[in-house]
């Protein structure tokens, strides 16, 4: 739970992190202090995850208009 | 005569023939030669069926071999191919056959399942196009992926699906896209005729494809050939718009498994809470429990302490009512009972001596007693231990041989018995 960390994790690692959340929260292993803390670093990557498939809206980079031939 | 060419402007009259033009093409498509042919209804129908059954049939684009003969109409003043024959393997063949080189040079290359197995990532939102711009296939794409309402970004590389120059295209805007970082790339055109694929069976395109970084789905618009492009590829979709379902079906793949975690998340994290409650509430019953328990104990000691004092107080009330009866008691009795006691000791002495002289008595009769039996059971202890009395004629005991003489009766005394017996030597 590296919050301090400069790059955001990639989808899989979100969803890696999400189930390892998931897992603690389901075994007594959590304290109930640190529920909320996990609850809340669960919505964070939630929300990442969210914004990687959603945010944009279909966009076009025309890289190159037209190849002409060699 | 046998010759070959690309059937062209190809048609089948009411009466059952099918008229056409053979021609021959220069390098860059355009028609360098030209024949008109027919085909007699009955050869047609012959021909006709057994390409259908290796799934062709004669139409415009199709490259065969055929026997023929010339007729010459004079009134027209025209030559005419009459088609007897096609020659199967290499109608069939032409395009097949370069296709099945093509496809054993990839794979003798390494570069069949290539592109394959690359990973394609669970959310592909960086795709990657290539088609031409405008056509119908770009529009289908893009209205698709726009509809779904996820975030794609694509990065579109015109390229010409067909036509001279197209697999030079293709082949360079698939390389150029490796320069960018993608998670898929979409290589799509709308329908076209079987010989319109020769691009996409070529070598070139082929090894583009397999060569390309990222996987590369097709949509080729064709419903029952499978081009090479295809086969090489990471995925063969049909057409532009299932290229593009197919990504945003893994991207709602990969939405509805976080909804799944969330949800599992929300639930667990209650269910956890709830866990920690009852908990709770189970020590807080045994809490009460034990409060009760302890109020209780603490009723019992105060009881029994309240009980011990009053106890003892009626003891000593008691006591002190005794003491205080038999002090009126005492002095009542007091001055009749001193005479009384002075006549009591005098007899109690005298019967102290009586018993005394009595006991003394009782204690030498029993001394005697045993006295007595000593001396009654001593010879007979003797006797039973083996020993023997023997006594004289008189009954005197024997103690000396030398009282006796020969031919004297004496009795020896044993302990089950006696018997007489004669001294014989002394």
């Amino acid at each position: 739970m590296s919050q301090a960390d400069p790059e955001p994790p990639s989808f899989a690692e979100a969803i890696a992190e999400l189930e390892a959340i998931l897992q603690r929260v389901d075994s007594d292993a959590t304290d109930i202090d640190r529920l909320a803390d996990e609850l809340q670093r669960a919505t964070e990557l939630l929300e990442l995850c969210r914004g990687k498939i959603r945010k944009a809206e279909v966009e076009v980079n025309q890289i190159v208009q037209k190849l002409s031939g060699p | 005569m046998w010759v070959a060419g690309e059937v062209a402007r190809g048609r089948q009259s009411n009466r059952g023939h099918f008229y056409f033009e053979l021609v021959e093409k220069g390098d860059g498509d355009e028609i360098v030669g030209k024949l008109d042919a027919v085909v007699w209804r009955s050869a047609f129908l012959r021909i006709r069926r057994w390409l259908g059954a290796h799934g062709q049939e004669i139409r415009d684009g199709l490259t065969m071999r055929c026997r023929a003969r010339v007729d010459f109409y004079p009134t027209g003043g025209r030559l005419q191919l009459v088609v007897e024959e096609v020659d199967p393997l290499f109608t069939l063949g032409l395009l097949e056959r370069r296709r099945r080189e093509t496809l054993a040079a990839l794979a003798a290359a390494g570069l069949l399942a290539r592109n394959r197995l690359l990973a394609l990532p669970a959310v592909p939102l960086r795709i990657g196009l290539v088609t031409s711009e405008g056509s119908a296939a770009y529009h289908d794409f893009l209205a698709s992926l726009a509809e779904s309402g996820y975030g794609f970004r694509v990065f579109f590389v015109h390229a010409a699906m067909q036509g001279a120059g197209a697999e030079l295209e293709v082949a360079a805007a698939l390389g150029l896209l490796g320069r960018w970082q993608l998670d898929a790339v979409a290589l799509v055109r709308g329908g076209g005729s079987r010989a319109d694929l020769a691009v996409f069976d070529s070598r070139r395109v082929a090894e583009a494809v397999a060569r390309s970084r990222w996987p590369v789905l097709t949509g080729l618009g064709h419903e029952i050939d499978r081009s090479i492009a295809d086969a090489v590829g990471h995925t063969a979709a049909k057409t532009p718009t299932k290229v593009a379902e197919l990504l945003i079906e893994r991207v709602r793949a990969a939405d509805l498994a976080l909804a799944a975690v969330e949800q599992a998340l929300a639930a667990r994290a209650r269910d956890r809470l709830r866990r920690a409650n009852e908990t709770l509430r189970r020590f807080e019953r045994v809490a009460q429990v034990a409060r009760l328990r302890l109020r209780a104990c603490h009723g019992a000691v105060e009881q029994t302490a309240l009980s011990l004092e009053r106890l003892a107080r009626r003891r000593l009330q008691e006591g002190e009512r005794r003491r205080q009866e038999l002090g009126a008691r005492l002095a009542a009795v007091a001055p009749r009972s001193l005479g009384h006691r002075a006549r009591e000791a005098e007899a109690l002495v005298e019967r102290l001596a009586a018993a005394a002289a009595a006991r003394v008595r009782q204690a030498g009769a029993a001394l005697e007693a045993q006295v007595r039996l000593c001396h009654a059971l001593a010879p007979q202890r003797l006797l039973e231990r083996g020993f023997s009395i023997t006594r004289d004629g008189e009954g005197a005991i024997v103690r000396d041989p030398r009282s006796l003489r020969i031919g004297d009766l004496i009795t020896s005394e044993l302990a089950a018995g006696s018997l007489r017996s004669r001294v014989e030597e002394t």
